[in-house]
């Protein structure tokens, strides 16, 4: 299946939240600069500050119990919602588990005691009135009605007390963090997640645990504030309805649009966008420009290689270009062609002229396609004016924006072109001379095999003789090797209930041809004067002479015939009953047309493989096989190679004198090109089972078994192989007396009874000695 | 792509299901398959006939043509292109968009017939004849549904 | 991607003759469930948020994946989830449309694995929670189309194990 094509699993490191020092250093690394002095005063109060900061966490820490139990107990009524709070789960025995004050110290009677007086009714009352009246607490909001325990159930008092635990201990992850962008990350949206009955008395709640927290810094003006902003950053993200998501509309009808959930987009890293604007200091300019140089030519070229372009610069920044054409003009400058254009193939330059000036990986075949087409036709200067032209540029970048990478965490990304992408985006990727989205895309199923009757792609054959694929570690999985001992894996037709079921017609039907019956001529008189059977006479199997013609020229030319192209001799002779079925297919195939067909133009191995095909209805199996026709056709020639394929026991025991020839086999690949994986027909498998992977060869076809891999030393191939013939016609023709298949030879015109030779080849055991 | 895969990408361009007008849209075509798949099956059942009469008509128009030099195989070539190109319409028809004419039938194909030597005017008097057979063939208003798949054909086609 | 039509005219076209009776019929038949069909997309496209939220609801909250170290643990990650999986329901009501598979593979299987992988996505939990939407899109649209609903699911199921 296609999702075993891969494009490789970077192992990814989302960045999930800021602190103070990595959002300081990211800006300063965006910018490529070092950290100014300001950054580093900011760096440097945050450590001084660090002590501090570790105090008040470590505070909240150890009260953290009975400050998640004034905010529980403000909100709950009617029992005790600490009981409810489980500790965290037991990690002690896990390796680099320190096991926390708070637990250690916690006094185990105390829960006890509590739990003793859980049921009586008087004392709640008087404690929940007490946490009430308490001093400087905030005042209820209107109408806030406290929830009552036992009707709320212990199951939702779990989840919201293990919430309101969670909501402190993030606090203070972001106190130590120096940086509510923790919070923010992850609390947006909690309140779509969160019943949304339960949201006023959330906010109540965390309004008291804010109370209590700074019940024990009243002294601390310093360390009050530090909770206070902490905490409001809490309560704001939590009122916020369900954020949107940002939403990548796809910019052609090969893209698809996708969704990045608002906060991934908060959480990444912070990517300055550089713009252009007139009235930009000279610092300020010069950082766009820079920014354009790593854009355009994945470093600040001015610095490495000295290299001037104080033209365009100086017209930039008088404004007398836009930011577009000024990375139209790095575009199109020579630096830009001896790096990324003439070092590499075509497909990979178009890889990195997307990632330069799209900020993206190539996102599907087609795209591809069509800037290949431009290269290939106009040059790169015309692609660079497709990319910079195109309404995605203008979407995101405009006329004053320097182009970005729009990575992970940017907008939301594809996974089709997963790997690849990430690996682009490296800095080494300049370096990778091999396209790798080309490759990758064409390892997943085309829909649309390209085939004009003219066209490379319309090869009537899916073997592709004569290819040679490069030994690439990359993509080992695409082509499996094929040598003089391998064979090919057939599929054959498979009868479901034997012949002469209700679906004759539909499994009965030849693949690749129309849907035709067997055709086969029945004389009224022979030659040698028998008379056929009477038993075969009202069989509608047996075909007029005019059809019976008709699919021979479909079958030996493989499509209908034109007028010229006709063998009138024959014709008539077959209508005479002068010549059987079998003569005059070995006319046609000996005919002017055909030879100039599949004979002049083709090298051999194609010719061999297609008249093998069109003569004895399947492909041949392998290079051995192979190997005797080369020798006769070498040797005797092309006639002689007709009459070798016409005469041999296979084409006897498959069609006889009077059967049309027909497909029996196919490759798997051929297979995959006639039914394209999950057309509709694999609705009517519902029944199947879905998770099997086999549902493609539903139907008729079923998988051959491995012919052969490799090794076996046959001698004696021709007999086998009639051997093998031999059991699957007798199966379905008499299953009784397998014995009695010299009738049909000797011209006595037995009519075959409905079914086709029709099983899976089974020949593993036999061209496989090794295995015996 | 039919009516159903188009607007099917159109909507997952914007990440979004298909909207009402989207989906009237597709219930029609699903309504109007039948007689699509009828005027698709005439014209396939009488494709000799339609091909034969096409290139006698074309022969008459234009008498010097490759195809009419007496060479057997120019002459039968020019008859299995244009059944390829009728094949190509009774699909445009079934899935009521020309993309797969031009995708598979027209891209290319010019360069291709300059290169053989084949006068690309003459190529289009061939279809033009090879219409107005096929349309005569037709009642009416299943012409009128066929007509405009053998224009575009046409059209892609002129030089 | 392709259609039930584009599929058939496809394989049709790769040997290059005109459309067989078997076809036609499969046509036929799915020009005369195209009522079915559209019924169902406006059904779902009405009903997706709900859907996507029971479906999660119904196999991953409050399991080992919500915990802390779980792969759906904090908001954060819940809201890439149900992104997925309104992805899964929104492109297998595409393919249902369509009467075949291949823009699943086209626009959601192609890369998922490596994808899930390089983010420790759960591949079992995912298919789980695909299997559960499957159920709850049967239970809103009717026995006979959440069958043909769920030939889809299963795809995407088949194409992620």
């Amino acid at each position: 299946m296609s999702i075993h094509k891969s494009g490789g699993s970077p192992v990814i490191c989302p960045q999930q939240y800021q602190t103070l020092p990595t959002s300081i250093i990211s800006h300063a690394e965006q910018h490529d600069r070092d950290l100014k002095t300001s950054e580093l005063k900011m760096l440097k109060d945050f450590f001084s500050s660090g002590t501090k900061l570790l105090q008040i966490a470590e505070i909240l820490t150890q009260h953290a119990d009975e400050i998640v139990s004034a905010g529980a107990d403000r909100i709950f009524f009617g029992g005790l919602p600490m009981a409810y709070l489980e500790p965290p789960a037991n990690r002690q025995n896990l390796p680099g588990y320190n096991v926390p004050d708070r637990l250690v110290n916690r006094p185990k009677e105390k829960l006890k005691v509590q739990s003793a007086t859980f049921n009586n009714p008087l004392q709640d009352v008087w404690r929940y009135l007490k946490v009430q009246m308490s001093e400087n607490r905030e005042p209820l909001p209107d109408g806030f009605r406290p929830i009552n325990i036992s009707r709320y159930g212990s199951v939702r008092m779990q989840r919201s007390m293990r919430d309101l635990g969670w909501f402190l201990r993030y606090v203070t992850y972001a106190i130590v963090a120096g940086d509510s962008s923790i919070l923010t990350v992850n609390v947006r949206g909690l309140r779509g997640v969160i019943p949304e009955d339960a949201t006023e008395a959330t906010v109540v709640a965390i309004r008291d645990m804010q109370w209590k927290a700074l019940s024990y810094f009243q002294q601390d003006a310093e360390a009050s504030a530090i909770i206070k902003q902490h905490f409001g950053v809490l309560l704001a993200e939590y009122i916020v309805e369900k954020p949107a998501n940002y939403l990548r509309q796809g910019v052609s009808h090969d893209q698809q649009g996708l969704q990045l959930p608002e906060s991934y987009a908060l959480s990444a890293t912070h990517r300055p966008k550089f713009v252009m604007k007139p009235q930009l200091s000279v610092t300020q300019q010069e950082a766009v420009i820079r920014a354009a140089y790593r854009q355009v030519f994945e470093r600040d070229v001015t610095r490495e290689y000295g290299v001037s372009l104080t033209d365009l610069e100086s017209k930039f920044k008088s404004g007398e270009f836009s930011t577009k054409e000024f990375i139209r003009h790095l575009a199109k400058s020579r630096l830009y062609r001896k790096l990324f254009y003439e070092p590499f193939v075509i497909s990979r330059v178009i890889e990195l002229a997307v990632k330069h000036f799209l900020g993206r990986g190539l996102s599907a075949i087609e795209e591809f396609q069509t800037y290949f087409e431009t290269v290939s036709e106009k040059g790169f200067s015309a692609l660079v004016d497709v990319l910079l032209d195109s309404p995605e540029y203008a979407d995101y970048f405009g006329e004053e924006t320097v182009p970005y990478l729009r990575g992970l965490g940017q907008e939301a990304q594809e996974c089709r072109n997963w790997g690849a992408q990430f690996e682009l985006f490296k800095f080494s990727a300049s370096v990778h001379k091999v396209p790798q989205f080309v490759t990758l895309f064409s390892t997943y199923p085309q829909v649309w095999p390209s085939q004009h009757v003219y066209g490379s792609g319309h090869d009537s054959l899916e073997t592709q003789f004569g290819a040679v694929f490069p030994e690439n570690w990359q993509h080992r999985d695409r082509t499996a090797s094929f040598n003089k001992d391998h064979q090919r894996i057939l599929i054959g037709y498979k009868s479901e209930n034997g012949s002469g079921n209700s679906h004759a017609v539909l499994w009965g039907a030849t693949p690749g041809l129309d849907h035709q019956p067997l055709l086969k001529l029945r004389h009224v008189v022979h030659a040698n004067g028998k008379t056929p059977e009477q038993g075969g006479s009202v069989d509608s199997l047996v075909q007029t002479s005019e059809a019976v013609i008709r699919g021979a020229y479909r079958q030996v030319f493989g499509r209908d015939i034109y007028p010229e192209q006709r063998v009138l001799a024959a014709e008539s002779k077959l209508k005479s009953g002068e010549i059987t079925v079998r003569e005059f297919v070995r006319q046609l195939a000996k005919s002017r047309s055909f030879r100039q067909l599949y004979w002049e133009t083709l090298y051999v191995t194609k010719a061999i493989e297609i008249i093998h095909r069109r003569l004895l209805g399947r492909p041949t199996y392998g290079r051995q096989e192979m190997n005797q026709y080369y020798d006769v056709c070498a040797r005797k020639g092309f006639y002689a190679l007709i009459d070798e394929l016409i005469d041999c026991n296979e084409y006897y025991q498959s069609y006889g004198n009077d059967t049309v020839p027909y497909e029996r086999f196919i490759t798997p690949r051929g297979f995959e090109m006639r039914f394209h994986r999950g057309t509709a027909s694999s609705l009517h498998d519902r029944e199947g089972n879905p998770f099997s992977g086999e549902r493609v060869y539903h139907g008729e076809w079923v998988k051959a078994t491995l012919l052969a891999t490799q090794g076996s030393e046959q001698g004696d191939r021709p007999e086998f192989r009639s051997a093998k013939t031999h059991d699957v016609e007798s199966f379905h023709q008499h299953p009784a007396e397998p014995d009695n298949h010299s009738q049909n030879y000797d011209g006595d015109y037995k009519v075959i009874n409905g079914g086709r030779p029709i099983e899976v080849a089974e020949l593993q055991p036999e061209l496989n000695p090794i295995e015996s | 792509m039919s009516i159903i895969t188009r607007s099917i990408t159109t909507a997952d361009r914007e990440a979004r299901y298909p909207n009402a007008g989207e989906l009237q849209a597709i219930q029609e075509f699903f309504e109007a398959g039948q007689s699509r798949l009828r005027i698709a099956a005439a014209l396939a059942a009488n494709e000799h006939k339609i091909v034969e009469n096409g290139s006698q008509k074309f022969w008459e128009r234009c008498p010097v043509t490759p195809s009419n030099s007496g060479n057997p195989r120019f002459r039968a070539s020019c008859m299995r292109d244009q059944s390829w190109y009728l094949r190509l319409v009774t699909y445009s028809v079934i899935t009521g968009d020309v993309d797969l004419i031009r995708k598979v039938g027209t891209k290319g194909a010019k360069e291709m017939y300059e290169s053989l030597g084949v006068p690309l005017r003459n190529v289009v008097e061939c279809m033009r004849c090879l219409k107005e057979v096929a349309l005569d063939l037709l009642r009416l208003e299943d012409a009128a549904e066929v007509a405009p798949y053998f224009d575009f054909l046409i059209q892609e086609l002129i030089p | 991607m392709q259609d039930a039509i584009t599929a058939l005219i496809n394989s049709s076209d790769v040997q290059g003759r005109y459309l067989d009776t078997a076809g036609v019929d499969r046509l036929r038949a799915y020009f005369q469930s195209g009522d079915l069909r559209s019924r169902a997309a406006i059904n779902i496209s009405a009903n997706a948020n709900s859907l996507v939220t029971q479906a999660v609801a119904k196999s991953l909250m409050y399991t080992d994946i919500t915990a802390p170290g779980g792969n759906m643990y904090t908001c954060r990650r819940y809201a890439a989830c149900i992104r997925d999986m309104d992805y899964f329901l929104r492109y297998a009501t595409y393919a249902m449309l369509a009467g075949d598979p291949s823009i699943l593979d086209e626009r959601i299987l192609n890369g998922l694995r490596e994808t899930y992988n390089s983010l420790g996505v759960p591949i079992g939990a995912t298919v789980r929670a695909v299997q559960s939407m499957k159920e709850v899109t049967t239970d809103l649209i009717g026995a006979e189309a959440g069958r043909e609903m769920g030939v889809y699911f299963d795809y995407i199921c088949s194409g992620l194990s």
